[in-house]
């Protein structure tokens, strides 16, 4: 087999080898043929000529040179995780590497599983907020909006239009702060530490406020079915007007200090690219499909709440690689300013939340509340028994299907690449597990 | 005074200035990276938080000195001290004042670069002998820099060499303090040492072999108490020593221009030691706001890059050299 395959290919020169073995690690698609090939050299066939078991044959892996001279070295296992620094939270990446190269990997997730679906069935609908805050902890007020027009859609709960407003507002704060827990610590997962608590200080601010509204800087079980739990207060609209007033200079400086770094460049422009095709074919929602040129918000394109009473644009990218996810964030941030600004401008006056019983019976059937997250789409499916529990609820968290994609990305890359490729998905570990 | 004892005395102040200087460099770096991450770093325990030093050391000294089973026991014993005692050594070339040298030989900015070349065997010896795949990939990653980035770093150095006529650091020193500074001549070469000490003394953009995100710490990853205190220190004395070398070779040393050397006496250290940290300083700042390179772009740029350079640049500072000594306007070595 071996003397067959040296035949068969025709020696690249040494100076081809050179170039392949320097070339940047940017991941190329190639053929079935030559994937084989690459298998071969790889030394992945076992003497029967099939590959492996066990292996999973990665769909974009790049072939570094057909030399029949070329060293051949043993593949490693790497146990990255869960108390890796770079994995943010607990996800366990198994990655077979060759040096520094990855030949395939494995996510491992339920490191943080804690049973909140079924705790949920345990719980009457008043009391699944303080539970779902604890799936998407980053984001908890679109968790707790996705559980609230579910409940609402089957108990036909009429919501406030001061509710609707305010839902959005909070909404978009706790947006920009799960944007800015992002944008940092990928800056920090390619080696800029400054940036990291650059943004810290943004989402400061954002945490205040909800702190002065909600009075949970994470866990706020603000949003209830048929509204929210409390009003907007002066002081908060006075803070939100203060940091407003230096919120955009400040992401110019951002844009300064880490995207237009050259080295941060390098480290991200054409890494962990992400196609429209793959995007679409593994259900990847939010900036990441719109990072990979699919023009798709759920705020504009199926709104909820209040959203189609706003001006704002959905910001895409065509790249798909992890520069464009980050540029597409950071213009969200700006777009969520906007529609800050504006729900600041024309909040309605009236309740913010509806009359309703002590506890709340819903009538049977099934309901899905689907928002746009910071992560991307999530929804939670309610069935009901007509009791004042559900009978089942499901949360659909954007970034487990987001962490299928990582075991097509991650393959082909280098060691330092995963660790930013795989942070730039934005995993969520609490809703991952639940 | 007894040759040996000279010597002991020579080594026992060594030891006590780069103790002290290590643990000023370490609450520096402290103050410096808070600062400038709108942080404030330290400031709890004693005036502005300078007394924190002395729980972090009596941790490291307290703590378990730990030896994962599967270590390689006499190499994992011994790593720390090949990291240390070159780090130590170099030290001893630096002059820092007209006397105020402990070794002084000809080649004296080759021997302090030899000595500093053996920290990555060590730091190698670190990754093997742990019997972790991260340790290994660091310790792996520390031997490529040093390939890499030696030979632009010892081609740089050249510059001065051939602007003083001696590879000895005091002649350096005094050829610049009858001149003018070698930064501005050689502007290209001070450049390129700054970076390729940046890559000696594993700082972020080129912090290979620790790679805090990547490799949890690199080739320290298994080592814990003094151990790794060793290779703590010893990364800040050799951040001391390559910027005293840039003050050295760059900066004019421990003269000011316009000064006598002769009538700075005392304040000789002084002055090196301020500039030595204006250095440490820049190297702090990019630490704090730099991302990392890629392993396979930091070679690139050293291979691709800094050598093509840097020899085309030492050579081009020769044949101008060589023209102005022609033309008369350079006197040549004296």
């Amino acid at each position: 087999m071996a003397e067959q395959l040296t035949q068969d290919t025709t020696p690249d020169t040494s100076l081809d080898i050179l170039r392949d073995l320097t070339a940047d690690s940017t991941v190329e698609v190639v053929s079935a043929e030559e994937l084989a090939a690459g298998y071969e050299n790889a030394g992945w066939l076992t003497p029967d000529g099939t590959p492996p078991a066990g292996i999973t044959v990665p769909r974009n892996i790049r072939r570094i040179a057909d030399d029949p001279h070329q060293l051949t070295t043993d593949h490693y296992l790497l146990n990255m995780g869960p108390q890796h620094p770079s994995t943010h939270g607990v996800l366990r990446v198994v990655l077979e590497l060759d040096g520094e190269r990855i030949m395939s990997s494995e996510a491992h997730v339920g490191q943080l599983h804690r049973g909140i679906e079924k705790l949920a069935e345990t719980r009457r609908y008043g009391q699944l907020g303080s539970l779902f805050d604890r799936a998407d902890y980053v984001s908890g007020i679109h968790t707790e909006l996705a559980l609230a027009l579910a409940t609402e859609e089957l108990a036909e709960i009429e919501v406030p239009a001061r509710a609707q407003w305010l839902r959005v507002l909070m909404g978009e704060i706790n947006r920009c702060a799960s944007h800015y827990l992002w944008m940092g610590p990928t800056g920090l997962d390619s080696g800029a530490m400054g940036i990291f608590l650059f943004m810290m200080y943004d989402r400061e601010k954002w945490l205040d406020i909800l702190e002065e509204v909600t009075g949970q800087r994470m866990m706020f079980n603000y949003v209830r079915p048929g509204g929210v739990i409390a009003d907007i207060t002066p002081r908060a609209v006075q803070l939100i007007d203060e940091y407003l007033a230096e919120a955009d200079a400040r992401l110019d400086e951002h844009w300064d200090n880490l995207y237009e770094s050259e080295i941060f460049q390098q480290r991200t422009q054409g890494i962990g690219v992400v196609t429209k095709q793959d995007a679409l074919d593994f259900g990847a929602s939010g900036f990441i499909l719109r990072a990979s040129g699919v023009d798709w918000d759920l705020r504009r394109d199926r709104p909820y709440s209040a959203y189609d009473r706003f001006e704002f644009d959905v910001m895409t990218r065509d790249e798909g690689d992890i520069y464009a996810r980050m540029v597409c964030r950071l213009d969200e941030v700006r777009q969520s300013h906007r529609i800050i600004r504006q729900c600041l401008a024309g909040l309605p006056e009236g309740d913010y939340m509806a009359k309703l019983p002590k506890v709340l019976r819903v009538p049977a059937g099934e309901a899905c509340g689907i928002v746009e997250g910071p992560r991307g789409e999530l929804a939670v499916h309610i069935y009901a028994d007509g009791s004042d529990k559900p009978l089942r609820a499901h949360i659909r968290p954007p970034t487990q299907y987001a962490l299928n994609i990582a075991d097509t990305v991650l393959p082909g890359q280098l060691l330092a690449d995963a660790i930013v490729s795989l942070g730039s998905f934005d995993f969520c570990f609490g809703e991952v597990d639940r | 005074m007894a040759m040996w004892l000279k010597a002991l005395l020579f080594a026992l102040v060594g030891i006590v200035v780069m103790l002290v200087n290590g643990a000023f460099i370490i609450y520096m770096l402290r103050k410096v990276l808070g600062h400038a991450h709108l942080r404030l770093g330290p400031t709890e325990l004693g005036p502005a938080g300078l007394a924190q030093l002395i729980p972090d050391i009596l941790k490291l000294l307290t703590k378990e000195d730990r030896h994962p089973n599967q270590t390689d026991k006499w190499l994992y014993c011994l790593a720390p001290i090949i990291v240390f005692v070159p780090s130590l050594t170099a030290f001893a070339f630096i002059p820092y004042g007209e006397k105020l040298v402990a070794a002084n030989p000809n080649l004296g900015l080759l021997m302090m670069i030899a000595f500093l070349s053996v920290v990555p065997i060590g730091i190698f010896a670190a990754g093997w002998a742990s019997r972790n795949k991260y340790a290994l990939i660091g310790a792996m990653r520390s031997v490529g820099g040093a390939i890499s980035y030696e030979i632009p770093l010892l081609l740089a150095a050249l510059a001065p060499v051939m602007l003083s006529g001696s590879a000895n650091l005091s002649d350096i020193v005094h050829a610049q303090a009858g001149g003018i500074w070698y930064i501005l001549p050689c502007l290209p070469s001070a450049v390129i040492f700054f970076l390729c000490a940046q890559m000696e003394t594993n700082q972020t953009p080129f912090d290979m072999a620790e790679a805090e995100g990547e490799l949890v710490a690199g080739f320290s990853t298994e080592y814990s108490a003094m151990r790794f205190g060793f290779m703590y220190l010893s990364e800040f004395a050799g951040n001391f020593t390559m910027a005293a070398l840039i003050a050295t070779l760059f900066l004019g040393g421990w003269t000011l221009p316009g000064v006598d050397p002769a009538t700075m006496g005392v304040f000789g250290p002084v002055v090196l030691v301020l500039k030595t940290y204006l250095v440490i300083f820049c190297f702090m700042m990019v630490r704090g706001n730099f991302s990392r390179y890629r392993v396979d772009q930091y070679a690139a740029l050293g291979w691709k890059k800094l050598i093509p350079i840097t020899l085309g640049w030492t050579l081009l500072l020769a044949v101008i050299l060589k023209v102005l000594q022609m033309v008369g306007l350079w006197g040549g070595w004296s």
